[in-house]
């Protein structure tokens, strides 16, 4: 018997995006989220969808639709247990294909209409193989119609090794500013500081330090960005998986939302 | 009556879907419906019933209804096309109502299979509305990465002397401790409940601006001792859901919400099932609207087709 197929609930694809960005009357937002493997992409997903599930009054977006729920579900299934306290993330798996999640979010007092965000889910070791040939990033199309690219730098690798951490991240951040500078595109562009709660609970010294460390070499890297490719760049930190004796998700989540879904 | 009707284009003035999961108290609600349409000795009723030829399945779950046994799970292939021929004594016109009871496996199989079978796609494509059953007492709700810090909290930071046996309780609640695979029957209700209302907004011909959907939490005898209201209630247990409807429909325009209590009991309080016994069938039947205001089931069939 034939059957109506709607669609899977599964990543939509990059192909996919393009279809409904040409169907769809509403605005909608491409976010590629590049950071090496456990800095926390596929944690910042799942919170922002778990706070739609739990923070209706106190925050100002609410959720509208999905056409991936059932990967929204199996990503937040590994963020839901806990195994002898460890929280475990399954890793997002190497997969040839630009794979994306979908929101449908909206103003809450529903002045504005609703955006469709596609967030990106991109293993790191893919940007980590990408900045190594510079030819490899034409082969990723999203990249020609990105609204936004967030670059995470994990706090946890921070606090163990500083100059890796940022070193690497500036590497990554440069090679896809290339590309995106020789192909006349302007998509916004955000650091963000995974695992801040880390930094935050460090003994006051080591904290210091580290916060130190980090605003000399965001200065200087906001400086070059600004000079060498125009751009202006956003700088944030969140915690998107609380600590212990937090239970409210981080408002800079807000933050990078408003930026996504405003700063066209 | 139609059962396993086929597929035409037409819609239907007040075609209505009856959706909801299995068990979550579509059939109870029509054998209550059928009960006061058709079986009650009221002078001047809102709606005067031109009772169908073929009433066989109303019959059936009413008889089951009125003597306080469960009405029992429709069956997975059959749908049940019920058109009610009513005379509105307050417009003073003749209106056809009709609902589609189908089995709520129909769900569960559309939200794995991603689709809707042929016969139940063409009944959906003719609707102009739909009565959205919710049942609070099979609900599954997510543990989010919040709830299970506090279960942590709850666990392990008890005081010292605090005695707590720690297997049984791990036994007794739904999280599960050790990895396994994921499987997509354990989302959360109000997913798939949006699931379900995306599918449908993806297949009716009409405008969704024009399209009426009666939330109705069931089995609301279980609630009502809260004083909450059917849509605090929704708003309080499903805020996905609520977000959803929201900002794809208006409410009260769109949607409304009830509470019903088409029972009118556990059917496990003997006690109470021995006292209801003596009163009138009608008055086991427990319906509000906003605000937790009572009402009438009624008041759920003038707003669907209004």
């Amino acid at each position: 018997m034939k059957s109506m197929k709607f669609f899977s609930g599964h990543y939509v694809t990059i192909d996919e995006i393009e279809n409904y960005i040409k169907q769809s009357k509403k605005d909608n937002r491409v976010i590629l989220i590049a950071g090496s493997h456990c800095s926390g992409k596929t944690t910042l997903i799942t919170s922002i969808y778990e706070y739609f599930q739990r923070n209706l009054y106190k925050y100002p977006f609410i959720f509208s639709g999905s056409k991936t729920l059932i990967e929204l579900e199996r990503l937040c299934y590994f963020s839901r247990i806990s195994s002898n306290g460890n929280n475990q993330q399954e890793r997002t798996t190497l997969d040839e294909k630009e794979n994306f999640i979908h929101l449908c979010v909206r103003d809450k007092l529903r002045k504005m209409p609703s955006v469709n965000l596609y967030l990106s889910d991109f293993p790191g070791e893919k940007y980590l193989a990408l900045n190594s040939n510079n030819s490899e990033f034409t082969k990723l199309k999203s990249l020609t119609i990105v609204d936004h690219i967030v670059f995470l730098v994990d706090g946890k690798e921070l606090v163990s090794n500083r100059s890796s951490a940022y070193d690497t991240t500036i590497s990554i951040i440069k090679s896809v500013l290339d590309f995106i500078n020789s192909n006349k595109l302007s998509p916004n562009i955000t650091l963000l500081f995974s695992k801040w709660d880390i930094i935050r609970t460090l003994e006051t010294e080591k904290r210091k330090s580290v916060v130190k460390y980090i605003k000399n070499r965001n200065d200087k890297l906001r400086a070059f960005i600004n000079h060498q490719y125009g751009i202006d760049l956003f700088i944030t930190e969140i915690a998107a998986r609380p600590s212990r004796d937090s239970l409210v998700i981080d408002k800079n989540i807000v933050g990078l939302l408003s930026q996504w879904i405003y700063a066209k | 009556m139609n059962t396993n009707s086929k597929a035409n284009n037409v819609i239907k003035p007040n075609h209505k879907l009856v959706l909801g999961f299995h068990s979550s108290g579509k059939t109870t609600f029509i054998a209550a419906l059928w009960h006061f349409l058709h079986k009650t000795i009221d002078l001047n009723p809102p709606y005067k019933l031109t009772p169908p030829n073929n009433r066989e399945y109303l019959e059936y779950i009413w008889n089951r209804w009125i003597k306080f046994k469960e009405v029992g799970r429709t069956e997975q292939e059959n749908f049940y096309d019920l058109t009610f021929n009513l005379y509105d004594n307050q417009s003073k016109k003749n209106v056809d109502f009709s609902i589609l009871d189908v089995s709520g496996e129909i769900y569960n199989i559309s939200w794995q299979s991603r689709s809707f079978d042929d016969n139940f796609h063409s009944f959906v494509q003719r609707s102009n509305g739909a009565l959205l059953f919710i049942n609070p007492l099979t609900l599954h709700y997510p543990n989010t990465i919040n709830e299970a810090y506090e279960i942590f909290h709850e666990v392990f930071l008890k005081p010292e002397g605090y005695s707590f046996d720690i297997e049984s309780w791990f036994e007794d609640n739904p999280i599960p401790w050790e990895t396994s695979d994921w499987d997509a029957d354990e989302s959360p209700s109000q997913v798939k409940i949006i699931e379900l209302l995306q599918f449908l907004l993806e297949t009716i011909k009409i405008s969704k601006s024009k399209f009426r959907l009666a939330i109705i939490i069931s089995a609301w005898d279980s609630i009502g001792t809260y004083e909450i209201s059917p849509e605090l209630w929704t708003a309080w247990r499903l805020p996905l859901l609520i977000q959803y409807l929201i900002t794809n429909f208006q409410y009260k325009k769109n949607f409304q919400f009830f509470g019903i209590s088409a029972q009118g009991l556990d059917y496990s309080d003997k006690d109470l099932m021995n006292e209801l016994k003596q009163k009138d069938a009608s008055e086991r039947v427990i319906v509000v609207g906003d605000h937790n205001r009572k009402t009438d089931i009624f008041e759920i069939i003038k707003w669907i087709m209004s």
